[in-house]
């Protein structure tokens, strides 16, 4: 085996570091490419996506959100865009052994800053649009249990294929985006969050028409690639099975293109399946196996639902049918503000999943938001917060515990008005909240198992006390709507 | 990671009720069987001789120049054949919709939205349709290939229209239902009646076939059952619409080349 192509985290790398230096100038002499040439910024970036029909690209808007095939396409993408990117660095005179860098926002200190070289406007790697206070440093991603930075609720998550879980939910014809759509959880956060809050209201990254065309995009899939790396790795997790999984190619949807900006042949495609194991089938692997932190501390299971008559038997597998047991009357209009919705759990519906004569299932919950909507991304990042004591001043202790996930409008703008040939739609977010109601129940938070408040609560960016400018949240011109908060049972 | 402290399980009970929790419109698609069967009893009805007409439809008959009174009745006497003829022929592309509506409620009243979506789409699918047997109740009587080649033309072009495509992505759009009380039989009442807007708005040049008699047995009802279905189970609504407005074009050449002859 040849050795392999390492992948580095920028923050390790100084400003001035080849493999940065080597990117930018990579970076630069793409954009002066014709925008038709394949390996040029405009062609890769639209690639991904691409909103009015001006560069006739066949091949555009091909990137895959909201199911199961989200992982895989990109990691074919970032491979086929890092060959292209070396083959341009080899040509600038750099190392030939270059390899995409990640941002591991996660990583603590100032990592939840933009990496310094994307900051600098003499830089290739700078782009002005960006949220306000991300290009002077004076911002950063909002990181804890409940920021936006963590995988760790994904990697509570063994089961890949599913609406809210690992991966993302199985659709079995490749599509930008469904009606239903089935975010995996780590597509959710940090991916879509992080998305939302680089690009704010007017970046490049709040939009997958154009997020690719700013340099930290590809750090930023780098290192959603490498968390999903790092989830393959464990011994309990495995990547689909299902052959609709594993044979699909995503020709139907452009294909991709060599360093030579040759179209990928036939007999040469990539499927799923052979990019599950990044050294052994793409050649490369990264430069160190650090797991994300753990969230708040586990609880004893409780079984569920509860109280439960004795102790815990069985669980709801994975594939088990969700049915609705609870849900909202009405819509939810979020601008900036704290918002709480009832939700209560309904006994008959509940009771019906039992069924006759069969041993009692402990279930899996799912908090589901419907129906979300905006007009285009309001580039702001909501905290979802089961039975959060106070919502208006709660305590830091409480919304650790009580956090549930992230909402953000990542993709709106695709769902509502795709270029390509498919049904406009909303989009949904399935959180799976059965860890936060465990532990809810066992420190005796939850006693009558029913009433369930759902709060919204915008996540500030983390700035300094007197840049309050940085750390606002309204956004009263593009509000969100959410048409129904639901709870099924697994 | 997986807790230590339990196993993990099929999901219980017999495997008809677990398809019942993810395919709630299984009822709903033998209610269309059934209407498809009774189509097919009713045309072998018709083929020993009872005289019915349009599709082998009893009551769908009234044709030619008509007083407006009579163009009424008769379009209020072709209403239960006409109602029998959408559940067959809409019925399989709005299993998706009955779906959801089941699928999306509480598992006690999911018979109950179901129930009441359907109401509210072939209410709409009705009040269409008795407009539209009266309209063709009043028409003039030219020759009957001539009137169904001009109605087939129409549809081909419908199909080519941005309102056409608008409706039919209209109909790809669910809503959320609440969950309880008088908002719950109102939400999906209304999600019945939205999605049954939308399937007219697509299809009623379609249906209008059906409206003018085409004759031919269950031809024109199967056929345009296959051309609605594809089209609504579609991803590609465009594709669909287009390769749509192409098969009408050669229907309506095909009827001017062959006349009356299926009749």
């Amino acid at each position: 085996m040849t050795d392999l192509y390492v992948r580095a985290d920028a923050w390790d790398l100084a400003p001035n570091d080849p493999v940065i230096t080597a990117y930018a100038g990579a970076v630069a002499a793409m954009r002066q490419k014709n925008p038709s040439d394949p390996t040029s910024w405009a062609y890769q970036a639209a690639m991904h996506g691409l909103q009015n029909g001006s560069l006739a690209i066949p091949p555009a808007n091909q990137c895959q959100h909201a199911s199961w095939y989200f992982l895989p396409w990109h990691r074919m993408y970032l491979y086929y865009f890092e060959q292209i990117v070396r083959a341009q660095v080899i040509a600038n005179g750099s190392p030939a052994t270059w390899a995409l860098p990640y941002w591991n926002y996660d990583a603590g200190g100032d990592a939840n800053k933009l990496p310094a070289a994307f900051r600098d406007p003499a830089s290739a790697l700078y782009v002005a649009q960006r949220a306000p206070g991300f290009n002077d440093g004076a911002a950063g991603l909002p990181t804890g249990p409940n920021g936006i930075t963590s995988a760790w609720q994904a990697f509570d998550l063994p089961t890949y294929t599913g609406a809210g879980d690992f991966g993302g939910g199985q659709t079995n014809t490749p599509i930008q985006f469904f009606d239903q759509t089935q975010t995996g959880q780590l597509e959710n956060t940090p991916h879509n969050a992080v998305h939302d809050a680089i690009g704010g209201q007017s970046g490049l990254m709040a939009s997958p028409y154009t997020a690719a065309r700013d340099p930290i995009f590809w750090l930023h899939h780098a290192n959603i690639d490498r968390l999903w790396w790092l989830w393959e790795q464990q011994a309990q997790n495995s990547d689909p099975s299902d052959p609709n999984w594993g044979g699909q190619n995503f020709l139907s949807m452009g294909g991709f293109y060599d360093a030579s900006g040759n179209p990928i042949q036939a007999g040469a495609v990539l499927t799923c399946a052979g990019v599950r194991e990044t050294a052994a089938q793409l050649g490369y692997t990264y430069d160190k196996k650090v797991f994300p932190t753990q969230g708040p501390a586990p609880a004893r299971r409780v079984s569920w639902p509860a109280p439960w008559p004795g102790p815990p038997r069985a669980v709801a597998g994975p594939g088990a049918p969700r049915s609705l047991v609870g849900a909202s009357d009405g819509p939810v209009r979020l601008v900036g503000q704290t918002v709480t919705v009832p939700v209560a759990i309904d006994e008959r519906a509940a009771a019906s999943l039992q069924a006759p004569g069969q041993p009692a299932v402990q279930h899996r919950v799912f908090l589901d938001i419907e129906h979300i909507d905006a007009e285009r991304n309001p580039g702001r990042v909501y905290g979802v917060y089961v039975n959060l004591p106070n919502p208006g001043q709660p305590a830091d202790a409480d919304l650790a515990t009580h956090f549930a996930g992230n909402l953000s409008l990542f993709g709106i703008e695709a769902a509502r008005r795709p270029m390509r040939d498919e049904p406009p739609h909303s989009l949904n977010v399935s959180l799976d909240i059965t860890r936060v109601l465990d532990r809810l129940a066992d420190a005796g938070e939850w006693t009558d198992g029913h009433q369930l408040a759902v709060t919204f609560r915008p996540t500030p960016l983390e700035a300094a006390p007197d840049r309050a400018d940085l750390t606002a949240t309204d956004h009263a011109s593009l509000p969100i709507m959410i048409g129904r908060v639901s709870v099924h049972y697994a | 990671m997986a807790a230590t402290d339990v196993t993990l399980a099929r999901p219980a009970g017999p495997a008809l009720r677990r398809l019942l929790l993810r395919r709630p419109e299984l009822g709903a698609a033998v209610v269309v069987a059934a209407a498809w069967v009774t189509l097919v009893a009713l045309d072998a009805a018709g083929g020993r001789g009872n005289g019915a007409g349009a599709g082998g439809m009893p009551g769908m008959t009234a044709r030619g120049p008509a007083t407006l009174g009579g163009a009424w009745s008769a379009a209020v006497s072709g209403l239960p054949s006409w109602i029998l003829m959408t559940v067959a022929m809409m019925g399989p592309a709005a299993l998706l919709s009955v779906g959801y509506a089941g699928r999306t409620s509480l598992r006690w009243r999911r018979r109950r939205a179901m129930a009441e979506f359907s109401a509210g789409y072939l209410t709409v699918w009705a009040a269409f349709g008795v407009l539209a047997l009266a309209a063709a109740a009043s028409a003039p009587g030219v020759a009957r290939p001539v009137t169904l080649a001009v109605v087939l033309a129409a549809a081909a072009a419908w199909q080519l229209t941005p309102v056409k495509r608008r409706f039919l992505l209209a109909a790809h759009r669910s809503v959320p239902l609440p969950p309880r009380g008088w908002r719950a039989e109102r939400g999906a009442l209304a999600f019945g009646l939205r999605n049954g807007l939308a399937c007219v708005g697509s299809c009623w040049c379609l249906m209008l076939v059906m409206a003018v008699g085409p004759g031919g047995g269950l031809l024109w009802p199967a056929a345009l059952t296959g051309v609605v279905t594809a089209e609504r189970l579609s991803r590609r609504p465009r594709h669909a619409t287009q390769a749509t407005a192409v098969v009408l074009g050669f229907a309506t050449v095909a009827t001017l080349a062959v006349g009356n002859l299926l009749r």
